[in-house]
């Protein structure tokens, strides 16, 4: 599979995956650039790997953790939620409710933060979760319970729906 | 109220939505030189932070005769400088930022170019303060065009933990409430928010510049030319950095050696590339204030939607 060929088929789930870690558009296109220009570089080598789409998630991944959070750039930092809501109110209070819990996600600790999306967005197992951020089960466990009580986020026993980044990249 | 895990998974599929466009990361990627766009809006904040640090520098200490051969020095240069920054503190600053280096083969080759304007360049607290965004591709076509206004705080914001910033300036964050303009040159729109958190990296306040003097920080490197313009060069030390984090590795100011005021910055990074801010200060007459407001062109639609922001449902 050649880049070109990679990126057609697999750049946007990728895509989708960096705007969920990182919470917004821009700088999940920083962030996706940052990894793509590194994984561009190293194509003869990611490139035979089995599943370059994972080890490029991967990337993503420590390099969102490892990301200076603070911004170089002069945007805003909130999202005017509050301003569009005053100037044309939103109907819909389920939104308005997601809304908040977006912004809630994005003050969390960049782990904890990881944990949630490879559990609910990707659908990865906790196992599958420490074995991508190296560490322990028990330690993935630990991040998602700090970051469910923080959102009062209530568990609920049944199974995950299918992976949605999984789908994408399959 | 408790919220389901379903919420949980309908909120990232939210985010999922606004993910950015595969050509826009591809961009970079197949560009010469291949240069994140993140550094390209490092150099797109040049007007509010580099005429910040610009002013930060240029009143800092220049330590006795040192210089080599400089006609002035020491005290007398730095009352020079603390004065001439005190003249033009209501002047409107025009500033423009070129990227280059290795993979950087020039202007109209790599990320293109900044121009910012800031009004007033040295604000008071309780100042208003406007700052004109533009950027420019690779091309020279109009890309960004951003309008910011907020007020000055009366006290400092956090410390600047970004460590470029705080190893070469120790400038500081400013977290402010304010009103913010763009265009959007790609989607033909633009639009209008008001009491937006903006961050802003403005130092260019009177007790981070007393500071910057009282610290000594900076030295005179040397005499020469700039743009027609005889200059004063200035170095600023820089700690030496470790690991493979991105820094600045030389910091130079040049200082108009009539005016004393600064006419050019150059920060050399790590990574072997340089950004070179020249500045123009132009006095805030009625015609370059109004350069401070974006040009919305005819038929652009307004919209309502924030960069970075998600789409409504």
């Amino acid at each position: 599979m050649t880049f070109e060929e990679f990126a057609a088929e697999r750049l946007p789930a990728l895509l989708r995956f960096a705007a969920v870690l990182t919470g917004d558009r821009a700088s999940a296109e920083d962030l996706a650039q940052e990894v793509l220009i590194r994984v561009h570089a190293r194509w003869p080598t990611i490139g035979g790997l089995d599943r370059p789409e994972y080890y490029v998630r991967k990337m993503l991944l420590n390099e969102f953790l490892s990301w200076r959070r603070r911004s170089w750039r002069l945007v805003p930092a909130g999202r005017g939620t509050e301003v569009d809501r005053r100037q044309a109110p939103d109907p819909a209070a389920s939104y308005a409710e997601r809304d908040a819990l977006v912004t809630e996600l994005g003050k969390l600790p960049a782990r904890q933060r990881a944990v949630l999306a490879l559990r609910y967005y990707v659908g990865l197992s906790d196992t599958e979760i420490a074995d991508t951020l190296g560490c322990t089960p028990g330690t993935v466990r630990g991040y998602a319970s700090r970051a469910l009580a923080t959102l009062r986020v209530e568990m609920t026993p049944r199974p995950l729906p299918a992976p949605a980044f999984s789908e994408e990249t399959r | 109220m408790m919220r389901t895990e379903e919420d949980l998974r309908a909120a990232f599929r939210d985010l999922a939505r606004c993910a950015p466009e595969p050509d826009d990361v591809l961009r970079a990627v197949y560009r010469p030189g291949r240069r994140p766009r993140r550094r390209m809006w490092a150099g797109l904040i040049a007007g509010a932070a580099v005429a910040v640090t610009a002013a930060a520098v240029a009143v800092a200490t220049v330590p006795g005769p040192a210089g080599r051969g400089g006609p002035v020095s020491g005290p007398v240069l730095r009352a020079r400088l603390l004065a001439a920054i005190d003249g033009a503190r209501g002047d409107i600053l025009s500033s423009q930022t070129q990227l280059s280096g290795p993979g950087e083969s020039g202007p109209g080759s790599g990320t293109g170019h900044s121009q910012t304007l800031t009004s007033p360049w040295y604000p008071r607290p309780g100042q208003r303060v406007r700052v004109h965004t533009l950027g420019y591709g690779s091309d020279g076509t109009l890309g960004k065009d951003f309008e910011y206004i907020f007020t000055m705080p009366a006290k400092p914001g956090a410390s600047n933990t970004d460590p470029i910033d705080a190893t070469v300036w120790g400038g500081e964050d400013l977290t402010v409430t304010g009103s913010f303009l763009a265009v959007f040159r790609a989607t033909r729109t633009w639009g209008e928010w008001h009491r937006l958190t903006l961050n802003v990296e403005l130092a260019a306040d009177a007790a981070g510049i007393r500071q910057a003097i009282s610290q000594g920080r900076l030295t005179v490197v040397g005499h020469g030319e700039v743009d027609g313009h005889q200059a004063i060069e200035l170095g600023i030390p820089v700690p030496a950095g470790t690991g493979t984090t991105l820094r600045v590795t030389s910091a130079r100011l040049w200082v108009d050696a009539v005016s004393y005021l600064p006419l050019r910055q150059s920060l050399l990074f790590s990574d072997g590339k340089r950004t070179v801010t020249d500045y123009t200060f132009l006095p805030p007459t009625a015609a370059n204030l109004a350069r401070l407001r974006p040009v919305i062109p005819a038929g652009y639609q307004r919209t309502t939607r924030l960069p970075g922001q998600r789409p409504s449902k």
